[in-house]
């Protein structure tokens, strides 16, 4: 997600080809696809873990929808559009890091 | 102009060989993630692989023959079996992600699946073993791999504080949560990614297809104590700009467009074009040096013709095999297995197999029948002897460590 970040920050002062970021923004969405994927087929053991996998999805699922929109506008050409979008990431990419520190070991 | 070419062949070996997919991945994996924690070993890499190279090409100019073929010869067909087994196995896994490094870097300059490049890179590297002079071949992406030097300027760019990482590189220190078996594993990869066996295997046949004789020692030397030494810093460039920008953010390298992700931080989009000439030019190159390294060894066993200075009819074994080689990299890769995590094992095999590429040449390069007065001296024997004991103790460690760790994770 980070790397998604970095890669519409990028776009906003024009130091990256569109191709380029299409690249690094599909993998990037692939990735969070792929983890949201993961959690969400793993069945949790107690209530208290479905509540965590809850939390979690939400939080997966929406950085999902952000990268896609991210996706969708960068094969648009609409570059000037992605650091607006990607700014969407900014509070998920909080709340991730919180849910981890939070939940950790 | 005849000694400018030969020292492009260290050149070529040195950003083609040492800078290859490999080194890319393994030094901005590692800088990500331990920022200069893992510095260190580079120079020890290095070392490791000039001294042996050092040993291949005076063994290769002094009898004329490639350092394979005379291990053959003096160590009998068993150990040189084991040694072409774990050779082909390590250099063709790094053949298939050559292949795959060079499609991703078309990827991110088109943006067309890398899946779609992959036959057509095949088709170009076997087209380009077949037709172009071996000097040429050397010549062009020699100079090409120089694009690379992008590293470095971005990473002066990015104007880090020298003394911090003057200090971090001498006081290496685990991040946060990160574990000493992992540690020592990536420590393992990056040492196999220095001292990858094709290249010392490449560098002595390359010298005999170049014709060295006794009076070129002094030219094999500038060209491996140059070469190298420039490949590595090239790798700690890579390592250094991962470390400045990705370490910061939490982000964990696991592609091609992470790699150069700094290089257009710092450069914009002339620095993403140069990156990208210079990736496609180290991963194209080192597709060449695998390619034929696999042709090179099997045929230097098997005592079949070899060589591009044969005219392929004359040596239709050896280019019969460098095919299905290559048709195999394209193949694997073809699979959708992710080319950087081949990448990944195939530098922790690299590790596995080192011992049994370099004891033997450690033999062969003291023995007078094949170097005569050129054997080792004492300096070159006992660095062998300590570099023998670090690739047994690193060959030994890599397996339990890549379980132990899940692969780095």
């Amino acid at each position: 997600m980070q790397t998604a970040r970095l890669a519409t920050k990028l776009a906003a002062s024009g130091k990256a080809t569109g191709q380029y970021l299409d690249v690094m923004l599909t993998e990037a969405e692939n990735t969070a696809g792929a983890a949201e994927q993961t959690f969400a087929a793993v069945q949790p053991p107690t209530r208290t873990a479905d509540r965590l996998r809850g939390q979690l999805l939400v939080v997966l699922g929406e950085c999902d929808d952000v990268l896609s929109q991210l996706r969708i506008e960068v094969r648009r050409d609409n570059l000037a559009a992605l650091d607006k979008v990607g700014s969407g990431l900014d509070p998920l990419n909080t709340q991730l890091t919180e849910f981890v520190t939070a939940h950790q070991a | 102009m005849k000694k400018v070419f030969a020292i492009t062949l260290g050149i070529l070996t040195a950003i083609g060989g040492f800078v290859d997919i490999g080194d890319l991945v393994a030094n901005a994996l590692i800088g990500s993630r331990y920022a200069f924690a893992l510095a260190w070993v580079v120079p020890i890499g290095v070392l490791g692989i000039c001294l042996y190279a050092e040993m291949c090409g005076r063994v290769a100019a002094i009898s004329g023959r490639p350092v394979f073929d005379v291990i053959r010869e003096r160590l009998g067909p068993r150990l040189a079996l084991a040694n072409l087994a774990a050779s082909l196995l390590v250099t063709g896994l790094t053949l298939a992600a050559e292949i795959g490094g060079v499609a991703l870097a078309m990827e991110l300059a088109t943006s067309v699946n890398y899946l779609l490049w992959v036959p057509l890179v095949g088709v170009l590297v076997w087209i380009v073993i077949w037709r172009v002079k071996f000097q040429h071949m050397e010549t062009a992406f020699g100079l090409l791999g120089l694009f690379l030097v992008v590293f470095a300027v971005a990473w002066w760019k990015l104007g880090p504080h020298w003394g911090n990482v003057l200090h971090q590189v001498t006081h290496p220190a685990l991040p946060p949560n990160e574990g000493l078996p992992t540690y020592l594993y990536y420590a393992i990869a990056l040492f196999g990614a220095a001292m990858t066996p094709y290249e010392v295997f490449f560098f002595s046949s390359g010298a005999v297809e170049e014709h060295w004789r006794r009076n070129d020692l002094t030219v094999m030397r500038a060209n491996v104590f140059v070469g190298f030494p420039l490949g590595g810093l090239l790798s700690l460039a890579i390592m250094g700009t991962a470390a400045l920008v990705l370490f910061p953010l939490g982000v964990q390298v696991d592609s091609l467009g992470q790699v150069a992700l700094p290089v257009v931080v710092a450069l914009g989009k002339i620095g993403l074009a140069v990156v990208l000439v210079g990736i496609f030019a180290a991963t194209f190159g080192a597709a060449l040096e695998t390619g034929l390294s696999v042709g090179y060894t099997a045929a230097q066993f098997f005592g079949w013709q070899w060589g591009k200075l044969v005219r392929p009819l004359n040596a239709a074994r050896f280019h019969v095999f460098t095919l299905i080689s290559l048709l195999g990299g394209v193949l694997l890769i073809m699979t959708t297995l992710d080319p950087i995590k081949v990448t990944e094992y195939s530098i922790v095999f690299s590790a596995v197999a080192l011992p049994l590429t370099y004891l033997p040449i450690l033999i062969v390069a003291n023995d007078k029948d094949y170097v005569g007065d050129r054997v080792n001296g004492r300096i070159a024997n006992a660095l062998g002897m300590i570099y023998l004991v670090i690739v047994v103790a690193a060959s030994a460690a890599a397996i339990p460590l890549m379980i132990a760790t899940k692969a780095g994770q």
